[in-house]
C-alpha cells in the first residue's frame, strides 16, 4: 500500500482506536454538568480530580488493591506451578503432545459452564468472597497458558545445550533451573505479563465469587452505574487507573506480543 | 536408576498443576454434572431428581436456543470485520516510515483496557444525549439527532460489534502484520517486477502465503467471541427485549439472576459439549 | 378531608405524647439502650449504593457514637439488593445482618428465608405509637409478607406526577388548549388526559419544551403497572393462574406507551432518571412522573450540598405543582424496608438498628436531608412543621405524596416477582425497539407462565391472591 491511502487509513485508525480512551481520561477530569450536557462539552473547563477522591470513598482504591492482589499472586502461582509442568512436558515428554492439549483446552473453555460449579463448591467450603477463591477460579485460565507457552519457549533452547551439560554431570534439575530456565527467561516474563492481564481483566469469575471483601475493577465499575445515576465522573476515573499500569507493561513487552496472544503459534 | 529418577521427576513437575486443574475445573464439573439431572430452584427447599427433564427442556427452551443464534450471528459479523480491518491495516503498516514503531504500539492499548472498561467507554460515546457519535452526527448532518444505539436491536449489534471490533482488531493486526513481515521479500519484488498490481500481489501471493496464521488468528478469536459475556453484561444487558443475550449471559441469568440450579447445570454441559467439540475439532491444528 | 384527618391524628397523638410523657422512652431510645449493650460489635448492613447510601451514610456517625456499634455499610446495586442477598444466603457465610428490602422482594425472601419474622421484637421494644405512625399503605405493603411482619418501613416511595404550574396556568395555553380538545386544562386525571396534554405542550413548544418524559430506559414495568392497574387489569386468572397481561388491557397500555413516547423527547426510550430530572429542572419538559426527590430538588431544595453537585441548578423553583398518577393510581415503585437476615449471628443488634433508623425522629431527619433519596413514609413526615415549611408549596408536595400513596399500586410481591418484572421489562423494551405489542407480550406471558409451573402454581395462586388482598386493604384505608 501506497501514498495517501496509507496515512489515511492509519490516520482514521489511530481516531478510532484511541478516541474511546482519550474520551473516557476527558471524562474523568469532567464536572458533571460537562459530562451531562447535551451536546456533550469536549474539553473539561476546569480540569480536577474531583471523581479521584471521590472514587477512594466508593472502594475504588479497595477494588484497584484488590485486583492488584489477586493479579499479582495468580501470576506468581502460575509461574511456579506451570513453569516445571511445561519444561515435563516439553523435555521429558510426558503424556505426549494430548496432556499438553488437555492443559491447553481449559484456557478455551467458556468460564461461565465452570463458574457454576465452582460457586456451589466455594460456598460449600465458605470460600466465597475470598483471595484464594479468585485466585483459584484464575488459575484455571492462566495455568494452562503458562504451561502451553513455556512449554513452546523451552522447546526453543537448543536441545544440544542440555545434553552437553548432562554429559558434564548435571543432575535434571540443576538443568532446570541454571540451563533451561535463564535461555528463556524473556519468554518468561513475556508470558508471566500476559497472565497479569489475563486476570486483571477477568469479570465473571470476579462476580460470583465476590462480594465485599475481595471485588475486583471490573466487578466495581458496574456498580458506579446506579438505578438513579450514572457516575460516568468516577467511571471515568477508575477505568483510567485501571488502563495505565497495563499500558505501562504492554508497551515494555511489545516484543513478545503477537507470540503472547496467538499462544505461540505465531512467532 | 536414572530413569527412574527421570520419572520420578518429570511426574513430580507436573502433578501439582495436574491436580490443581482437577480440584477446580473437574471435580465442580463432576459434582454439577448431577445437579443438571435434578429439579432445583434455589428460592424453595427441597431437590428432586428428574432425569434429563433440565436437558429435554433446555432444547424447547426458545430463549436458549436464540442464545446460539444471537452469539452466532456476533462470532461472523466480529471476526469477518476484525479480519478485514485487521488486515487492511496490518498491509497498512508493512512499511517502515517515520514514528512507526509508535503508531504500532498505539494500536495495540486496546486490547489491554478491562472489557468492562471497554463496554462502558462505548456505552458513554453511544449515549443519545451525553454521547460525543451523535453530537458529530448532528454537526455533519446539521440537525439535532438523538438516536438511541442501545434501545433499537439493529444497532444494539451494530454497538457491540463496534466495541468488539475495537478491542479486538489491534490482535488481528499484530499477528497478520507479524506474518506478513515474515513473508519472503524476493517473492514478493518478483511479483512487482513482473508488473502486478497491488490487489494482485495481494490475491495471489500474500493471501496464500498468510493462511496459516490467518487461521490461527481468526481461530482464537472465534473461541474467544464464543464466550461474549463482558460487553453484554457492560453495554446491553441482553437488551432490547432479550435479542442480544449471548450463550454466557443467559446461562449467567439462570444461575445467577433466576437461581434456577438444576437447569443452569444442564445449560452449562450443554454449552460445555458444544464449545468442547468446538474445540476438538479446531485447535490440533494449532501447533501444526 | 385530609386536614381534618391530619388534625385528628395530631390531636390523637398528643394526647398518647403527654399520656405517656412521663415515662415513655421513644423507638430510637429503646434501641439506643438496648443497642449499647453490644458495644464494640461491627453490624453490617445492605443499601443501595449510590445516593440512597450517601443519605444513610450521613447519619450513621451518630449511631456510632451513642451505642459504640459499628457500621460496614454494603452498596449494592438495585437488583444486588436481591440476586447478591439470596446468592450469599445459598452460600450461608451469614455476612449481612440487617437487609434493606424492597418490598417486591419480600416474596422471594420469605420464601427461600432470607429474612427472619421480627413480631417478636417488635411486639417487646417498638412502642405502638411509633408503629402507628407509618403510613397505611407503607404499614401493610413494606413490613408484611403473609400474617408476618418481617421488616420496618425506611422509604415511602410512590412515583407522581409534576407539573410546570406556570405552562398549565398560561392563559393563552387553557384557551388553546379548550378550544382544541374541548376540556379544561389541568393536571390530568387519566392517561388520555395525559396523552392529549403531553402532546398539546410539545406540539406548541418543542423542541424548547416538551409535553411530558418518563424514564423508559429503566424500570419501566414500574409505569406499566400503574397504568395497567389504572385500567383495571389483573395479571393473573386467579383460577388458573394463567397470565392475562397479553390480553386487552395489557396491549392497550402498551400501545398507549408507544404513543406516549411520541410526544415525550427525542431517545426518551434510553432515559433513566437522571436523564428526566436533567431536562425538568432545565424546564425542557412540562410534565414528568417520577420519584419524590426530585419534588424537593425542583425547589432548589440543598441542591447547595457537595453530594449534589452533579444536580443542575433549577430553572423551575416556584413553578412546580403535583399531582397523582392518572387515576389516582401511583404506582408504589421500589421502597425500602430494612429487615434481619436469618443467618445472621446478631440478630437483635440488626433489629434495633432497623428500629432505630426508622423511629420518627431519626427518619425525619434522615428524609430532610436534602441529598437523600428517603421519602416520608411517617404520618409524622406528612405533617411535620419544618418539613412543611422547607419551601413555598412543600405542603402541598407532602399531602400529594400522602394522597397518592392511598390510592397506590402495588408491584408483584410473590414469590420470582424478579423474575416475572425482568420478562415484562423485556417486552417493554422490544415494544420499544419495535416489536408488535401482542406479540411481545404474549412472549412475556409464555415466560411468566413457565415461571409459575416452575415455582408450583398453587403456591403462587395462595401468593397472588393475598398481593390483591393486599392491594385491596390499601385502597380500602386499613
Amino acid at each position: 500500500m501506497k501514498g495517501w491511502t496509507r496515512y489515511v487509513i492509519l490516520g482514521a485508525a489511530l481516531i478510532f482506536f484511541l478516541f474511546p480512551i482519550v474520551w473516557i481520561i476527558l471524562t474523568s477530569f469532567k464536572n458533571p454538568g460537562e459530562f451531562l450536557s447535551h451536546p456533550p462539552k469536549w474539553i473539561p473547563r476546569q480540569p480536577n480530580l474531583t471523581h479521584y477522591f471521590a472514587v477512594t470513598q466508593l472502594g475504588g482504591y479497595k477494588a484497584l488493591k484488590n485486583t492488584l492482589i489477586v493479579s499479582s499472586l495468580t501470576t506468581l502461582i502460575s509461574i511456579i506451578l506451570g513453569t516445571p509442568c511445561a519444561y515435563s512436558l516439553a523435555r521429558f515428554r510426558v503424556g505426549g503432545k494430548n496432556l499438553a492439549f488437555w492443559f491447553l483446552s481449559h484456557r478455551m473453555l467458556p468460564p461461565i459452564t465452570v463458574a457454576f460449579p465452582v460457586f456451589l463448591l466455594f460456598r460449600s467450603l465458605g470460600w466465597i468472597d475470598t483471595y484464594q477463591a479468585l485466585i483459584l477460579t484464575h488459575l484455571t485460565f492462566t495455568l494452562p497458558y503458562v504451561i502451553w507457552m513455556m512449554r513452546s519457549f523451552f522447546k526453543d533452547v537448543p536441545i544440544e545445550i542440555e545434553e552437553s551439560a548432562q554429559i558434564d554431570g548435571c543432575s535434571y534439575w540443576q538443568i532446570f533451573t541454571k540451563i533451561a530456565l535463564p535461555l528463556s527467561a524473556p519468554g518468561l516474563v513475556a508470558t508471566a505479563v500476559f497472565c497479569f492481564i489475563f486476570s486483571w481483566c477477568e469479570l465473571l469469575f470476579g462476580l460470583v465469587l465476590s462480594r465485599t471483601e475481595v471485588v475486583p475493577l471490573s466487578v466495581q465499575l458496574p456498580r458506579y452505574f446506579g438505578q438513579q445515576m450514572v457516575f460516568w465522573g468516577e467511571i471515568g476515573a477508575l477505568s483510567t487507573l485501571s488502563m495505565l499500569p497495563i499500558f505501562a507493561l504492554t508497551l515494555f513487552m511489545q516484543r513478545f506480543l503477537v507470540r503472547g496472544l496467538t499462544l505461540g503459534a505465531v512467532k | 536408576m536414572q530413569s527412574r529418577r527421570y520419572r520420578l521427576l518429570a511426574v513430580t513437575f507436573i502433578a501439582p498443576s495436574f491436580l490443581v486443574i482437577l480440584a477446580v475445573v473437574i471435580f465442580p464439573l463432576l459434582y454439577s454434572l448431577s445437579l443438571s439431572f435434578m429439579h432445583w430452584d434455589a428460592l424453595f427447599p427441597g431437590r428432586q431428581f428428574v432425569g434429563f427433564r433440565n436437558f429435554i427442556q433446555a432444547f424447547q427452551d426458545k430463549r436458549f436456543l436464540l442464545s446460539f443464534v444471537h452469539t452466532g450471528v456476533l462470532l461472523f459479523s466480529i471476526v469477518g470485520l476484525e479480519f478485514l480491518i485487521g488486515f487492511i491495516i496490518a498491509l497498512a503498516l508493512l512499511e517502515e516510515f517515520y514514528l512507526h514503531k509508535v503508531v504500532t504500539a498505539l494500536f495495540i492499548l486496546p486490547v489491554t483496557v478491562i472489557p468492562t472498561v471497554a463496554g462502558f467507554m462505548w456505552k458513554l460515546i453511544f449515549d443519545a444525549q451525553y454521547g460525543p457519535l451523535n453530537h458529530v452526527l448532528s454537526i455533519l448532518l446539521q440537525r439535532d439527532i438523538q438516536y438511541t444505539w442501545l434501545a433499537q436491536t439493529s444497532t444494539a449489534y451494530l454497538s457491540i460489534i463496534v466495541t468488539d471490533v475495537w478491542q479486538w482488531t489491534p490482535f488481528m493486526i499484530l499477528v497478520l502484520l507479524a506474518g506478513l513481515v515474515s513473508l519472503p521479500r524476493d517473492v514478493l519484488e518478483a511479483a512487482e517486477m513482473d508488473g502486478a498490481s497491488g490487489w494482485q500481489k495481494v490475491r495471489l501471493i500474500i493471501i496464500p502465503m498468510l493462511r496459516r496464521v490467518a487461521t490461527v488468528a481468526v481461530l482464537l478469536r472465534s473461541l474467544d467471541t464464543l464466550k461474549l459475556f463482558d460487553i453484554i453484561f457492560a453495554m446491553t444487558q441482553g437488551g432490547p427485549g432479550t435479542s442480544t443475550e449471548t450463550l454466557s449471559y443467559y446461562i449467567y441469568r439462570n444461575g445467577f439472576e433466576y437461581f434456577r440450579m438444576g437447569y443452569t447445570a444442564s445449560l452449562s454441559y450443554i454449552a460445555l459439549a458444544i464449545v468442547s467439540i468446538v474445540v476438538l475439532l479446531l485447535f490440533g491444528r494449532l501447533e501444526e | 378531608m385530609f386536614k381534618r384527618f391530619v388534625t385528628l391524628i395530631l390531636v390523637f397523638l398528643l394526647v398518647v405524647l403527654l399520656a405517656n410523657l412521663a415515662e415513655a422512652r421513644s423507638a430510637a431510645e429503646i434501641a439506643i439502650e438496648e443497642a449499647k449493650k453490644y458495644a464494640g460489635q461491627t453490624l453490617t448492613i445492605t443499601w443501595e449504593s449510590g445516593l440512597q447510601a450517601q443519605g444513610i451514610r450521613a447519619i450513621l456517625p451518630e449511631w456510632e457514637e451513642k451505642t459504640g456499634v459499628k457500621i460496614n455499610l454494603v452498596e449494592l446495586s438495585f437488583w444486588d439488593l436481591h440476586d447478591k442477598v439470596i446468592m450469599e444466603h445459598l452460600a450461608g457465610t451469614g455476612a449481612y445482618d440487617a437487609l434493606a428490602i424492597s418490598y417486591a422482594f419480600m416474596g422471594d425472601f420469605v420464601s427461600a428465608g432470607v429474612i427472619e419474622p421480627i413480631d417478636e421484637w417488635v411486639a417487646k421494644y417498638m412502642p405502638p405509637e411509633a408503629l402507628e405512625d407509618i403510613h397505611p399503605a407503607f404499614k401493610r405493603a413494606f413490613q408484611y409478607y403473609g400474617d408476618r411482619m418481617y421488616a420496618l418501613t425506611a422509604d415511602g416511595d410512590v412515583l407522581i406526577l409534576y407539573y410546570r404550574k406556570d405552562l398549565f396556568e398560561d392563559e393563552n395555553n387553557k384557551l388553546e388548549f379548550q378550544a382544541k380538545y374541548g376540556y379544561e386544562l389541568s393536571p390530568p386525571k387519566t392517561w388520555q388526559e395525559f396523552y392529549d396534554i403531553a402532546k398539546f405542550f410539545t406540539e406548541k413548544y418543542a423542541p424548547e419544551i416538551y409535553g411530558a418524559a418518563i424514564q423508559r430506559g429503566m424500570q419501566s414495568y414500574s409505569w406499566f403497572t400503574g397504568q395497567f392497574i389504572a385500567y383495571g387489569g389483573q395479571f393473573f386468572d386467579l383460577e388458573t393462574m394463567k397470565p392475562l397481561i397479553n390480553e386487552e388491557v395489557g396491549i392497550k397500555v402498551l400501545q398507549d406507551m408507544l404513543k406516549q413516547n411520541e410526544v415525550m423527547p427525542p431517545g426518551i426510550v434510553k432515559w433513566g432518571f437522571m436523564e428526566v430530572l436533567a431536562a425538568w429542572l432545565d424546564g425542557k419538559v412540562a410534565m414528568i412522573i417520577t420519584w419524590p426527590p426530585v419534588g424537593r430538588w425542583s425547589e432548589g431544595y440543598g441542591t447547595r450540598t457537595k453530594q449534589l453537585a452533579w444536580v443542575p441548578p433549577s430553572k423551575v423553583v416556584g413553578k412546580v405543582g403535583y399531582a397523582p398518577m392518572p387515576n389516582n393510581r401511583s404506582t408504589l415503585a421500589a421502597g425500602f424496608s430494612v429487615g434481619v437476615a436469618s443467618q445472621s449471628k446478631k440478630k437483635d443488634l440488626a433489629y434495633f438498628f432497623a428500629q432505630w433508623l426508622t423511629s420518627p425522629e431519626v427518619s425525619l431527619q434522615v428524609t430532610m436531608l436534602p441529598f437523600t433519596l428517603v421519602d416520608p413514609f411517617r404520618l409524622s413526615h406528612y405533617r411535620s412543621p419544618m418539613y412543611r415549611n422547607a419551601w413555598d408549596n412543600a405542603g402541598e408536595y407532602l399531602d400529594t405524596l400522602y394522597e397518592a400513596a392511598k390510592g397506590g399500586v402495588l408491584e408483584l410481591n410473590i414469590p420470582g416477582a424478579r423474575e416475572y418484572f425482568a420478562a415484562l421489562e423485556q417486552a417493554i423494551t422490544a415494544c420499544f425497539a419495535g416489536e408488535d405489542p401482542q406479540k411481545a407480550l404474549n412472549k412475556a406471558a409464555q415466560e411468566w407462565e413457565n415461571i409459575t409451573t416452575r415455582i408450583g402454581r398453587e403456591n403462587q395462586k395462595r401468593a397472588y391472591q393475598a398481593y390483591l388482598e393486599l392491594q385491596k386493604s390499601i385502597w380500602e384505608g386499613q
